[in-house]
């Protein structure tokens, strides 16, 4: 059997009373493909981030190349040729494609710019990473930022590579690209790591599989061993909820129409143009399109915390465009939104509190705050979506980023349930939770199509708004410039109409 | 529940370390102040006790010097909880005086059950006129509260040496004070032979009022979503400029009213040195009291002992006044790092 490049024994680290990392094992083979499956909260970024000099581990060994290593700084990470491309890019906007590649290696005071240009072009055309070196980051696609990433970490030597969930924000196109790169690299004698929750990427890209749950690895097996069910089994620790599946419930009745509607920000940033939608009760309508085309000011024109330049929002026939928050929320618009902790929460305040948000004007109509019904109601929602947290009465500050975001899918569902709420407006309402959670949340939202609701879902996961749409709209530059009907769903039509705008049709 | 989860919420018992430590560090320091001073350390530590609440008379000087502090620190806290930061306490109490003082000047002959409440009445009207600018330059035009409440401090003080010493000066005493107001206008005594005033009474109404405002109603859960996370708090169909507004109100009115127990319970007249510097102080009170109503009540109680109780220090150690106050500084500091410590442990 060949040495491994990396060999993670008995690996253990605590985050105060939290253990992240319960005595890990993790071996990447050279030139392999390694992918490292798990639950959010499973610990495969944690290990990785020891690996790469991030974490200091209290426990455990790491071996490079077959000797023992102590990683006590990314720096040391560097020097064994450990890279890794973290999920939220650690990219310097305003600087080119370029300068962010040779960041903190430009070597010597004067700034060696043919070198490293012509050191980087090397690399870019031996692994076919094609960049657009001269242009600013942050006016770059996605997918093109994470190929800068990739370049970042090649360029300062790594042989090691690893990605953390790194399809999250791609569309297919882009996903197909990055596989295509990946085995490049791979071809090339590099090993990748490639950290996901996402077993149908696994099973196409990988070579082999380490499963991990509670900060310990429950297996390792070849792809052409490995069968999803049992991936799935391994992840979340007992066989995995049926899926849902959305019926076609709906009534003909128009619940919300987005009417020609455009909006333009303080800085006279164009949002939606002339942005028209409908949604029925008994649908759900996804919207689809690349972040930063329009889905927010979407959201936010139809919950009311936008007020549009033109155009007009009916819901049930009736204009409520003009109307606040506060009486679209009596007429029945429920809303996830889309940052839980900066849009959602009241970090100081209790569970039970942040529960009633909201919905308080209904239901304490005498202006008393009754803490025992908001607390009754808390106990309720505890039990139901599992959240985990001391009770009621704790700050909500203190729950973890999943159980936030089922405190705020809780509420909009008590809002749906308590005010017969008829139309719910969730961004993202599944980001961050684990599989019978998220396959939770799916049932609630059909479950409240079939009551006569309907669903606007803004989501990047491409693959959920595939199993759960009746309907999928394409958001790009502020506008719907596609509709896809669910018998005629097409995942890179949809994608190249995410990407490359209506021309692409 | 398992040990892990019960492991992320420690105790609330634990807390109360730091301040413990802050107040032992700072006896530690009291101790070695006075001894270098050449004065004996148990006398004064005696002292200060006598001086505050072990006498008759202490007791009604900390009541009385209780009062403002109470509502001043319950004024500051109920603003941090609705998200905004009066630092123009001052101010308010000067302008609640002023009108206290107008009108008791004019109440002359008019029973003490109708006086007594019209002029604390005056004083909450004119905290709350004083914070209702501010308040509508934020709610409105989001101009930061902070500049305005203390640009309208100055403008408050000025108004009083103006009045003080002009229009309504006291010919007699030949100091920045003014005539006194009507006798049936004074608040009436709480414990006479200590000369404590019923003001202590009033403010512990207030500060049980506002808790109850902010627990048991809906506004008051407003305000509290509002300053915990005012995005949230709209989308959750809060009017939050609306809510804003108020709370810096009322914020201002219980200024207004301490502006008024003092006029009316304490000096029977304006002066320009009604507020040695009470607006710093609630401040400081609401942040020990960690912006919680009932942690102000307990933070001006300790306040008022650590003023009086101090100020006794130049007569039973003999320390000159200026060291008193490097004294009181002192204590303050170790307070606000045990209440940081705590924060960050």
């Amino acid at each position: 059997m060949t040495e491994p490049v990396v060999r993670m024994q008995g690996i253990t680290k605590r985050f105060g009373p939290v253990t992240a990392l319960d005595g890990a094992d993790f071996e990447l083979l050279p030139g392999e493909i390694h992918a490292l499956l798990g639950e959010n909260g499973a610990g495969k970024t944690t290990l990785m981030n020891v690996l790469s000099g991030i974490y200091r581990p209290d426990g455990g060994t790491v071996h490079v190349d077959g000797r023992p290593v102590r990683i006590r700084s990314p720096r040391d990470a560097v020097r064994l040729g450990i890279g890794m491309v973290h999920q939220h890019f650690e990219l310097v906007g305003h600087l080119t494609a370029l300068e962010n590649i040779v960041l903190g290696r430009e070597g010597g005071v004067v700034l060696a710019h043919d070198r490293l240009r012509q050191e980087v072009e090397t690399l870019v055309g031996r692994f076919g990473l094609s960049v657009p070196l001269d242009q600013k980051v942050r006016a770059l696609p996605v997918g093109v930022q994470q190929k800068v990433e990739i370049l970042k970490a090649l360029h300062r030597g790594a042989r090691v590579l690893i990605l953390d969930e790194p399809t999250t924000l791609l569309t297919p196109q882009e996903v197909d690209g990055l596989f295509g790169t990946i085995r490049r690299l791979v071809e090339a004698g590099l090993s990748v790591v490639f950290i996901t929750h996402k077993i149908g990427e696994v099973l196409r890209v990988s070579d082999r599989i380490t499963v991990m749950r509670r900060g310990r690895r429950v297996a390792t097996v070849c792809r052409a061993a490995a069968r999803a069910e049992d991936l799935v089994t391994w992840m979340i620790g007992t066989t995995p909820p049926e899926p849902v599946r959305k019926e076609a419930c709906g009534s003909g009745h128009v619940l919300l129409e987005v009417r020609e509607v455009s909006t333009q920000d303080a800085r006279a940033q164009v949002g939606l143009r002339r942005c028209s939608l409908t949604v029925g009760a008994g649908e759900i309508v996804g919207i689809a399109g690349v972040a930063g085309n329009g889905q927010r000011e979407l959201a936010g024109v139809i919950v009311g915390t936008l007020m549009p330049t033109s155009g007009d929002i009916l819901l049930d026939g009736r204009p409520i465009t003009r109307l606040s928050i506060r009486e679209r929320l009596r007429l029945g618009i429920s809303f996830v939104p889309e940052d839980r902790v900066r849009e959602g929460i009241l970090p100081h305040l209790s569970v039970a509190e942040n529960l009633v948000l909201g919905l308080h004007p209904v239901l304490f109509p005498s202006g008393r705050y009754e803490a025992t019904i908001a607390r009754g109601l808390a106990q309720q929602a505890i039990a139901e979506f599992r959240i985990v947290c001391p009770g009621p009465d704790a700050p909500a500050g203190t729950l973890s980023g999943g159980n936030l975001q089922k405190l705020v899918t809780a509420r909009a569902f008590l809002l749906t349930e308590q005010l017969g709420a008829r139309l719910l407006v969730a961004l993202n309402p599944t980001r961050g939770l684990d599989v019978p959670s998220t396959e939770f949340v799916h049932r609630k939202l059909v479950e409240f199509c079939v009551r006569g609701g309907g669903v606007l879902l803004v989501s990047e996961d491409l693959d959920e708004l595939l199993k759960l749409s009746d309907r999928i709209a394409v958001l790009d530059r502020g506008t719907v410039v596609g509709t896809f009907e669910r018998q005629a769903f097409d995942p890179y039509a949809i994608g190249r109409l995410m990407t490359e705008g209506p021309e692409a049709a | 529940m398992t040990s892990e989860t019960r492991g992320l919420f420690r105790s609330r018992a634990g807390d109360l370390w730091p301040y413990v430590g802050g107040i032992v560090l700072a006896l530690v320091v009291l101790a070695s102040f006075v001894r270098a001073a050449g004065g004996d350390v148990a006398a004064a530590l005696g002292g200060i006790v006598r001086a505050s609440f072990g006498s008759a008379v202490g007791l009604g000087q900390t009541l009385n010097k209780a009062t403002p502090l109470m509502l001043g620190g319950v004024a500051v806290a109920v603003g941090m909880r609705g998200g905004v930061f009066n630092i123009g306490v001052d101010g308010q109490i000067y302008m609640g005086a002023v009108l206290a003082a107008g009108l008791g000047l004019g109440l002359v002959g008019v029973p003490p059950l109708v006086a007594v409440p019209a002029i604390l009445c005056a004083g909450v009207v004119g905290g709350a006129v004083w914070g209702a600018a501010p308040a509508l330059l934020r709610a409105r035009y989001g101009v930061s509260e902070i500049f305005v409440t203390v640009m309208l401090n100055f403008i408050a003080l000025f108004f009083v040496e103006y009045l003080s010493t002009g229009p309504w000066n006291d010919p007699l005493a030949g100091e920045a004070i003014t005539r006194p107001i009507a006798p049936s206008a004074h608040l009436p005594m709480l414990l006479a032979r200590a000369g404590a005033h019923a003001g202590i009474l009033l403010a512990l109404a207030a500060a049980a009022a506002v808790w109850a405002l902010l627990y048991r109603t809906v506004l008051g859960y407003e305000i509290r979503a509002v300053g915990d996370n005012p995005t949230a708090a709209r989308l959750g169909g809060v009017p939050v400029e609306r809510r804003i507004a108020f709370v810096l109100v009322l914020s201002s009115a219980l200024a207004g009213l301490a502006g008024a127990i003092e006029v009316a319970g304490f000096h029977t007249r304006l002066i320009l040195g009604l507020s040695p510097g009470y607006g710093v102080m609630s401040i400081l009170i609401a942040v020990l009291g960690r912006r919680t109503v009932p942690g102000a009540v307990v933070g001006s109680v300790f306040f008022a002992v650590l003023v009086v109780g101090s100020d006794s220090l130049q007569r039973s150690a003999g320390l000159p006044a200026s060291g008193v106050f490097v004294l009181q500084a002192a204590i303050l500091l170790f307070l606000l790092a045990a209440e940081g410590i705590r924060r960050t442990a």
